[in-house]
């Protein structure tokens, strides 16, 4: 099986909560609920990977953090993107988006 | 239902992190646990199995404490490992060669035994019994900060390291301003491998193993 490097895996996951987060604030179960579900599991956070993601994005200033009560009346920390995140999560989705270009055209993974 | 702050605390404890800060981390992984056990038992698995399916989504908590570790302190991979190596193993140097200049100033200097001309060994007993004290440091301070074993390890370990590099950067240049063979300077290096290198490596060692294991905090029972 062939690894992927933690640059990216790290700079997907990234892009995957950053993306998340343009459409509404969330808290981190549901981040990692959110994304199994959407890309039909094939990629799955689990706590070790997806809280460090996220302290170090809030870290940069892309995300900000806030208690707030859930639908189930509890006490969350959602997470939301602010206007820093804004403006990186389009140079990244672009970058992400020429990377699978070229890969496509190196070695045909779309049709792989 | 198992107490997931207690819990989270007990297995992350000891961030080097604003105790406020800290709190907010630890009660945003155990609300996450709690969810992903609620979630289990809402699937009808029984609550004993939801516990352990809830705690394996931390299969190493070490590792999860170093990374929050590293994102809370936006570091890059240089500056990891100059506070989880370079730092501790240079404080460990220093306090190692200190000391023995230390003892020297205070009349307990080292015992010379000289094999022939060039060659001899020497031990500086009370030394080496504190030897194990300042590996230990060392590595303690490495596991502190979220170092890596084998980053430990080194750092309670550097001053036999340093006096090994010491050993391999000057010997061929000894080799040359003596120029005698070197079979007649084995011996000598033989001498200086086993008293400067070998015996206060292992000394160091004594210190470091208890602090190559994970702290005792992440293996708490559920």
């Amino acid at each position: 099986m062939v690894a992927v490097s933690a640059e990216i895996k790290r700079g997907s996951a990234e892009l995957a909560i950053l993306a998340l987060l343009a459409e509404q604030p969330l808290y981190g179960y549901e981040i990692a609920k959110r994304i199994e579900r959407e890309t039909h599991g094939a990629l799955r956070f689990t706590v070790a990977s997806l809280y460090p993601t996220l302290y170090r994005l809030e870290k940069r200033g892309w995300v900000k953090a806030s208690w707030q009560a859930s639908r189930s009346g509890r006490r969350r920390r959602y997470y939301r993107l602010t206007p820093e995140g804004k403006k990186q999560l389009v140079p990244l989705r672009a970058q992400w988006r020429l990377f699978f270009r070229a890969l496509d055209r190196l070695a045909g993974v779309a049709r792989a | 239902m198992p107490n997931w702050r207690q819990l989270a605390r007990a297995r992350l404890g000891g961030l080097s992190l604003d105790p406020d800060r800290e709190d907010e981390i630890v009660t945003e992984l155990a609300h996450h646990l709690e969810d992903l056990y609620e979630d289990w038992c809402q699937r009808g698995v029984a609550a004993e199995e939801a516990t352990a399916r809830a705690l394996d989504a931390v299969p190493d908590w070490a590792e999860l404490r170093r990374e929050i570790q590293y994102a809370e302190q936006g570091d890059d991979a240089m500056n990891q490992r100059t506070r989880n190596l370079w730092l501790p193993g240079m404080v460990t140097l220093a306090f190692s060669w200190g000391l023995l200049r230390l003892f020297y100033w205070a009349g307990l200097r080292p015992r010379i035994i000289w094999m022939d001309e060039h060659a001899f060994l020497w031990f500086s007993l009370p030394w080496l019994l504190v030897l194990p004290t300042i590996g230990a440091l060392g590595a303690y301070w490495s596991r502190r900060v979220g170092g890596r074993p084998w980053e430990r390890l080194l750092a309670g370990a550097f001053p036999a390291v340093a006096m090994a590099i010491l050993l391999i950067l000057l010997f061929p240049i000894g080799l040359v301003k003596e120029s005698r063979p070197l079979v007649t300077l084995l011996p000598a290096l033989t001498a200086f491998l086993v008293c400067s290198v070998l015996i206060p490596g292992l000394a160091l060692l004594l210190g470091v193993f208890p602090f190559l294991r994970n702290d005792q905090r992440e293996s708490v029972a559920p």
